[in-house]
C-alpha cells in the first residue's frame, strides 16, 4: 500500500508527508556521496531534526566534521564513512543503495555526471529500461496544486522515445505524491497544432504513439501553451477545453532550455517553491544547488523519500 | 529611456499632443477585456477605434464593457480570418495607425501576416514578435522575443529578432538595449547547440557585426537577470548579465513560457506586438486583463507616430 491516501497539493504538503512518513517507522535512508558540502549538510540536518530521515556521509570525514562545526550544523545521528575520492564516495554511495540499505542516493560534493555514471553502472542493478531524467515539483502560488516540469536537467533535446520515458519518469513522481489520474500537458507556445510549427505537430504524433501504451492513470493533452495548461479561465477565452486544461499535472516540456527557463521565470517572478529529483533509476537521486533556499532543499529530500515509499510499495505489492 | 508603462504612457500622449491621434483597427475585439481597454484608450484619446469582427459580437461586448458606441466604429466581419484580411489594408491606408489582434488565437492571426498576399510584410523583413513586461522583481522593462512568430529561429534568424527588438526598444528610448540568448547553462558545450549559437552570436557582437544591440551568451534566466547571481556562477566581465533588456528564448515555446510565467503567475504588468511589418500589430493575449491590453494600445499608438 502506497502510504499517501490524498494527493498532496503544496511543497508544504510534500515535507509534512515526509515527516509523517518519518513518524509512522518508515523513516528513508539517504546515503550521500561525497558529504563534504555545506548545502547538503544544512538540508540533511534540518530533515534530521524533522525526522524525515536518516543518512550515512561518505566523504571525508575531517572535511565534513570541520565543515559541520564552522557552520553550526549538528551531525548527531548520522554514520560517516570515511572514503578518499570523488569517484569512491560516489561508488560507495550508490554500492549502499544497491544492497538495498539506503533509500535515496544524494549528490554532494562529486560532480552530476559522474554520480549518475556510477548510477547507472551495470554492477549496481539500479538501472532501469528509462533513461535518468530530471523532474522539477513546484509549488506554484496561484495554482491549485503541484506542478511538475520535465526535463530540465538531464536530455538535452528528447526524441520521441526519450520524451515518453521522460514522461514515465515524472509520472512515476506524480504516483507517489497520490495523484491519479495524472494530467500531462504537452508544452507549446501555441494550443494546437500547425504544419507551419514542427513541435506543434510531433506533439500529435507523440500523444498518438503514447495512446498505444495503454496506461490507464496518465491523461495526456497538447500542444498546450503554460496558460491554458493551468487555468481553465485563460482557456475558456481561447475557446479551449479539454481533460488537462487548468489541471495539469506534468508541463511536459521540449527541450531542456524550455523547462530550465521556464522553471527559473516561475521561481524569480512567481515565488514558486522547487522540489527536484532525479528519477529513471531504481532509487531515486536526490540534488540540491547552493541558489536553492532552506524550504527547497528540505521539498528536495522530501520528495526522494517519498519516491523511495513508494516504490517500496510496489516491491512488497510484487512480491506480496 | 522608459522603464515602465506609466512613462510609455507620458511618452505616447506628448507623441499625440504634438502630432494626430492614431487609428486603432481592432480585430476580434468581442469581449469585455479588450474592449474596456478600447474605451479607456479611446475615452484618453490614445487613438480612434475602428471595430472589425461579427457585429453582434462586438455591439454585445460593447454593452458589457459600458463604452459609448457614438464614439466606436463598427466594420462587420464574418470571421476571425475575414477580419484580420479585411483590417490589413485598413491599417495600410489610414496612417498614422496599428492593428490590434483581439480574440482569435495568435498563431492564426500570425499566419495571415506571413502570408505575403496581404501586404502586411515590409520587403524582406522578417516579422517577430516581443512581449513587454513590468515586473516588481526587475529594475526595468523586459523585452521576451519571440513568443508567437518564429517557432525555432536559427541564428540568422535570431539576429534579425534581435535587430527587431532593439527597434522597439529604440522607439522607448533606450540605445543600444542589451541582449541575452537564453540557455539552460552559462557554460558553452558541444553537446548542446543552443549553448554553441549563442556564443557564436555573442562573439559576432563582440567583434562588432551587430551594431544594434549588446548581445551576450549563452546565460541561464537567473544570470540573465541577477549580478549577484552571475558573479556566484562566476560569469564576469559580462556587459548583459544582470541588466538584460531583451531576452531571446532559443525558441517561441520558451519565449512565450516566459511572458505567461510573468504575467499568470508572477503579476507582472505586461504588452505585446508583432513588429517588423508596414503597421505595428499589438496583441491582447487570452492571459492579458484589460491594463495589459491598454498597454499594448499604448505601444501601438507610440509605434504607430514613430515610424
Amino acid at each position: 500500500m502506497n502510504f499517501i491516501k490524498e494527493p498532496i497539493k503544496s511543497s508544504d504538503q510534500i515535507i509534512a508527508t515526509a515527516r509523517e512518513l518519518g513518524a509512522a517507522g518508515r523513516k528513508k535512508m539517504v546515503a550521500v556521496a561525497g558529504a563534504q558540502d555545506v548545502d547538503v549538510l544544512g538540508a540533511l540536518a534540518s530533515a534530521r531534526d524533522e525526522g524525515i530521515l536518516e543518512a550515512t556521509l561518505f566523504g571525508d570525514k575531517a572535511v565534513i566534521r570541520e565543515l559541520a562545526e564552522k557552520n553550526g550544523i549538528d551531525l548527531a545521528g548520522f554514520v560517516i564513512v570515511n572514503v578518499a575520492g570523488a569517484a569512491a564516495a560516489a561508488h560507495e554511495a550508490v554500492k549502499m543503495a544497491s544492497e538495498g540499505d539506503a533509500d535515496v542516493i544524494m549528490k554532494g560534493f562529486v560532480s552530476t555526471s559522474a554520480l549518475l555514471k556510477t548510477v547507472l553502472a551495470r554492477e549496481f542493478n539500479l538501472r532501469t529500461e528509462n533513461t535518468l531524467s530530471h523532474t522539477a515539483v513546484l509549488g506554484l502560488p496561484g495554482y491549485h496544486k503541484l506542478l511538475s516540469i520535465t526535463d530540465g536537467g538531464m536530455v538535452v533535446r528528447p526524441d520521441r522515445e526519450q520524451k515518453k520515458q521522460i514522461l514515465e519518469n515524472a509520472a512515476m513522481v506524480c504516483r507517489a505524491l497520490g495523484i491519479n489520474p495524472v494530467r500531462v500537458a504537452l508544452s507549446g507556445g501555441v494550443d494546437k497544432a500547425y504544419e507551419s510549427i514542427p513541435h506543434s505537430t510531433e506533439v500529435m504524433h507523440f500523444i498518438d504513439e503514447f495512446a498505444s501504451a495503454g496506461y490507464t492513470d496518465v491523461v495526456l493533452q497538447g500542444p498546450l501553451t503554460l496558460d491554458a495548461a493551468t487555468s481553465k479561465e485563460i482557456a475558456a477565452r481561447k475557446g479551449i477545453d479539454g481533460p488537462v486544461v487548468g489541471e495539469a499535472d506534468i508541463y511536459l516540456v521540449n527541450t531542456i532550455e524550455e523547462c530550465n527557463i521556464i522553471t527559473k521565470s516561475l521561481i524569480n517572478f512567481a515565488g514558486a517553491i522547487f522540489a527536484g529529483v532525479i528519477v529513471g533509476a531504481r532509487v531515486p537521486v536526490s540534488l540540491v544547488s547552493r541558489t536553492d533556499t532552506m524550504t527547497n532543499k528540505k521539498a528536495s529530500v522530501s520528495i526522494a523519500c517519498l519516491i523511495a515509499e513508494y516504490y517500496r510499495s510496489l516491491d512488497e505489492r510484487g512480491t506480496a | 529611456m522608459i522603464k515602465s508603462f506609466a512613462a510609455l504612457e507620458r511618452l505616447t500622449r506628448e507623441k499625440i499632443a504634438g502630432g494626430e491621434i492614431p487609428n486603432l483597427v481592432a480585430i476580434m475585439p468581442s469581449d469585455r477585456r479588450i474592449m474596456e481597454a478600447i474605451a479607456k484608450a479611446t475615452e484618453s484619446v490614445i487613438c480612434r477605434p475602428i471595430l472589425i469582427g461579427p457585429e453582434p459580437l462586438i455591439t454585445k461586448a460593447i454593452a458589457e464593457a459600458g463604452a459609448d458606441p457614438e464614439t466606436l466604429e463598427i466594420v462587420a466581419a464574418t470571421d476571425a480570418t475575414e477580419a484580420v484580411k479585411k483590417a490589413v489594408p485598413l491599417a495600410l491606408e489610414k496612417t498614422p495607425a496599428f492593428l490590434l489582434k483581439g480574440n482569435m488565437p495568435t498563431r492564426d492571426f500570425v499566419e495571415v501576416l506571413l502570408d505575403g498576399e496581404n501586404g502586411f510584410r515590409s520587403g524582406r523583413a522578417i516579422l517577430s514578435h516581443v512581449g513587454l513586461v513590468q515586473s516588481d522583481h526587475y529594475h526595468k522593462l523586459m523585452f521576451i522575443t519571440d513568443g508567437a512568430v518564429n517557432p525555432e529561429p536559427d541564428a540568422t534568424r535570431k539576429i534579425e529578432i534581435i535587430r527587431n527588438a532593439a527597434s522597439l526598444a529604440g522607439k522607448l528610448g533606450i540605445d543600444r538595449p542589451k541582449a541575452a540568448l537564453l540557455a539552460a547553462v552559462e557554460a558553452i558545450y558541444p553537446a548542446m547547440p543552443v549553448t554553441m549559437e549563442a556564443a557564436a552570436i555573442a562573439k559576432m557582437s563582440d567583434r562588432g557585426q551587430i551594431k544594434e544591440a549588446v548581445i551576450d551568451g549563452p546565460l541561464s534566466f537567473d544570470v540573465a537577470i541577477s549580478e549577484e547571481v552571475a558573479r556566484s556562477k562566476g560569469v564576469t566581465g559580462s556587459d548583459v548579465a544582470g541588466d538584460t533588456d531583451i531576452f531571446v528564448g532559443p525558441t517561441f515555446d520558451t519565449a512565450n513560457g516566459i511572458y505567461k510565467a510573468l504575467v499568470q503567475y508572477g503579476g507582472a504588468a505586461g504588452a505585446g506586438a508583432i513588429v517588423g511589418g508596414k503597421v505595428a500589430a499589438v496583441l491582447a493575449a487570452a492571459v492579458d486583463g484589460p491594463e495589459n491590453i491598454y498597454n499594448s494600445l499604448l505601444l501601438g499608438a507610440l509605434l504607430s507616430l514613430a515610424r
